[in-house]
């Protein structure tokens, strides 16, 4: 990833992109609107969940400790991985020694994060997105431009004629034709796949249980049908206990979809994964992927990024995001979220990410754990120029803000450079050297400010 | 006794639009308050803090600090959003980073009232009209709103003022892309987030759009600019001055 900030900042902007993103984000808020005007305790669910998500960050490594102490104790295989390289190595082994030829997967941010179908797809495996708007990015040769709604840059009409070149045959323009090719086309994945990968939406440390939200049925599937099942999980997310996952489960539907529950919530507890014992020829495997988190965690100002749940509902509501979409971010987590996050966990060329946002504060209105996301962003933009000197790009904005600075704190030095910048508005294609005029018409300042006009000309240093 | 308030002028108006600035001072006079005008006032350190470079804005948060500090002010008011939100909520924070500063920030920093928010108080049940009908719009400032909970003063100021149709948009509050530092850095997605909120306005036939954000105005305006617009661009203070009472 470069640090360059033009490369989304066109003269010419994507007119279908932001029509697409418009159509679905539109429908996002009225459905969400609709199902928050019945719950009138919704702001009081928010801090509930916010504390949880608090308090268990500042107690992580306990609850952590004890979450893992009831899996192992119950003979479940959890792995470590500190880096993204340990993650996918760890599934490459796993697929090794069962002889995985074919893996189904279920949405799942994380395994975006550590690049694991690229990984396994090299080593001969072949991965097969089940998530139906997963499945479309991954017939497309794209990347999920959403957290949750990975295809949401594409409209319906767009999709039927991919999958129309992608079968060989004429898929009309409707929802129903495109969900039924996709269920007939997965189906006979689910039952030929060796391996199932999934996410996992929350571990709760009390009782090892892991809980899974979706809405199309495909994750149990991924889950339960093949004889392998590798679940990926962030180490930041736990719930203590089972009352506080009810919690988190309830803000995470209305926050993601305005749903008060996913379709399917599944709940996988130790007496389940015993059944998936060896010599039943079943198994199952959790990997904690540290990658980057222990860092935040360890950062008191920017441990309150991984209270995010991913839900996705900062990039709705973000007025960068609804016209660049995600893509332009060229990173896993996209949005408001991903300008915090993936600053944080993987900072080489990620740090420009904290200037994609106006700082209007809709990110932190609409998330339903209240995150101060503007402040993240800030703490972000801070880290940038942190090691100003180390980058030419990097060094020359610095400069740049370090001399503006130097000439606004003196009231003579600024009426002497906007006298100045007055007359050099006139010439010819100023507005192309100024950044802020390649766009736009410049203001013309002023010829007396209001300060000189209020007190003359002279003004002594009262 | 009158309230005594210190007039703090943002640095868009002071050197763009000061009429803004005289219009302002004259409301609050109306309204009843001393205005106090402190000399060689700068910004106030806003754009520093929100580009990552706290420790920059300093000095700005000193000298208004030193000129506003022992003047005896019932309130300093702050005609634009982003400026009252940043001396508000964010300079006592950031004055942390010298010593001594915040104790002196804090105090002030109280007493920061937003410009809409504190004529509201007065202007209640003045007679305010248009001299002819006028169809407005009134742009919401993200940080005025989210940051200072200011939303409601502007708007009832605007619907008390006779002859005025306030149009709304469906979504009401989204940015209109200006974000400071962020116009300069993406100068083309910013101008385009604009361009598309004042599509979004044209649709309700306003005339006027009113905000009590100069920056988010100057960013309006200068969009407006490159298009085919009769649209004008109004400070909150100038609609309020056009509306008082003629004597």
């Amino acid at each position: 990833m470069r640090t360059r900030f033009s490369l989304l900042d066109t003269p010419s902007p994507n007119l279908q992109l932001e029509a697409n993103l418009d159509n679905a984000i539109a429908h996002y808020f009225q459905k969400r609107a609709l199902t928050l005007a019945e719950i009138p305790e919704y702001q009081d669910l928010v801090q509930r969940a916010r504390k949880i998500r608090l308090d268990t960050l500042n107690g992580l490594p306990s609850h952590l400790k004890r979450f893992r102490g009831v899996l192992e104790g119950a003979g479940v295989r959890v792995i470590e991985a500190k880096s993204a390289e340990e993650a996918r190595r760890a599934v490459f082994d796993i697929a090794k020694r069962h002889d995985v030829k074919r893996a189904v997967k279920s949405k799942s941010m994380l395994s975006e994060e550590v690049c694991l179908n690229e990984f396994l797809e090299e080593s001969g495996i072949e991965v097969v997105e089940t998530d139906l708007g997963e499945l479309i990015v991954q017939l497309a040769k794209e990347k999920p431009s959403h957290i949750l709604t990975p295809c949401i840059h594409k409209s319906q009409r767009e999709i039927a004629e991919l999958f129309s070149r992608v079968f060989q045959r004429d898929v009309p323009d409707e929802e129903s034709a495109i969900a039924e090719l996709a269920r007939v086309f997965l189906r006979e994945k689910f039952f030929s796949a060796d391996m199932g990968i999934t996410g996992v939406n929350f571990g709760v440390a009390e009782t090892g249980t892991l809980a899974f939200v979706e809405n199309e049925g495909n994750l149990r599937y991924c889950a339960l049908l093949p004889r392998v099942h590798v679940a990926l999980m962030g180490i930041e997310r736990i719930a203590p206990d089972m009352e506080s996952l009810g919690t988190l489960l309830t803000v995470l539907t209305l926050a993601g979809t305005g749903q008060r529950a996913g379709a399917y919530t599944t709940l996988l507890s130790p007496p389940e994964f015993g059944r998936k014992a060896p010599e039943q020829d079943r198994f199952f495997y959790l990997i904690l992927v540290d990658n980057g988190r222990s860092g935040l965690l360890s950062d008191p100002k920017r441990r309150e990024t991984l209270a995010c749940i991913r839900c996705g509902a900062c990039l709705n509501a973000c007025v960068v995001y609804r016209h660049i979409g995600g893509h332009a971010y060229q990173a896993p987590y996209m949005g408001p979220i991903g300008a915090i996050l993936m600053p944080g966990i993987h900072p080489k060329g990620t740090e420009r990410l904290g200037f994609f946002s106006t700082l209007c504060g809709a990110c932190r209105e609409i998330c339903p754990v209240g995150i101060d996301i503007p402040g993240q962003l800030l703490a972000v933009r801070e880290q940038f120029f942190h090691h100003a000197a180390r980058s030419p790009a990097k060094g020359v904005r610095y400069l740049a803000f370090l001399l503006a600075s130097h000439i606004g704190r003196h009231p003579r030095v600024v009426s002497l450079a906007r006298r100045l910048v007055r007359p050099m508005l006139a010439i010819p294609y100023i507005e192309h050297v100024l950044g802020w005029g390649k766009a736009r018409d410049l203001p013309v300042p002023a010829s007396r400010s209001f300060q000189e006009r209020f007190w003359g000309d002279h003004t002594d240093a009262a | 006794m009158a309230e005594r308030i210190g007039f703090f002028v943002p640095c868009l108006i002071d050197h763009f639009e000061p009429d803004v600035a005289i219009h302002a001072i004259e409301v609050l006079k109306f309204a009843g308050f001393v205005v106090v005008v402190p000399k060689n006032q700068t910004c106030c350190g806003q754009p520093w803090f929100n580009v990552g470079l706290p420790k920059l804005a300093l000095p700005y948060i000193e000298r208004f600090v030193d000129r506003f500090g022992g003047l005896e002010l019932d309130a300093v008011v702050v005609p634009s959003g982003s400026c009252a939100s940043f001396l508000a909520k964010h300079a006592p924070e950031t004055a942390k980073r010298k010593p001594g500063l915040y104790k002196k920030i804090k105090e002030l920093s109280a007493k920061i009232r937003e410009f809409s928010d504190l004529a509201y108080g007065k202007l209640k049940d003045v007679p305010l009209a248009m001299p002819r009908p006028t169809r407005v719009f009134y742009h919401n400032s993200c940080h005025m709103s989210r940051e200072l909970g200011v939303l409601e003063p502007p708007l009832a100021l605007i619907d008390q003022t006779g002859g005025v149709k306030r149009e709304e948009i469906p979504l009401p509050l989204p940015c209109c892309g200006f974000g400071g530092a962020f116009s300069t850095l993406l100068p083309f997605l910013s101008y385009r987030i604009g361009e598309r909120k004042l599509e979004e306005i044209a649709k309700t036939g306003a005339e006027v759009v009113i905000s009590a954000d100069s920056g988010c105005l100057m960013h309006l305006s200068s969009i407006a600019k490159k298009r085919p617009s009769n649209v004008r661009f109004v400070h909150l203070a100038s609609f309020l001055y056009e509306a008082l009472p003629k004597p």
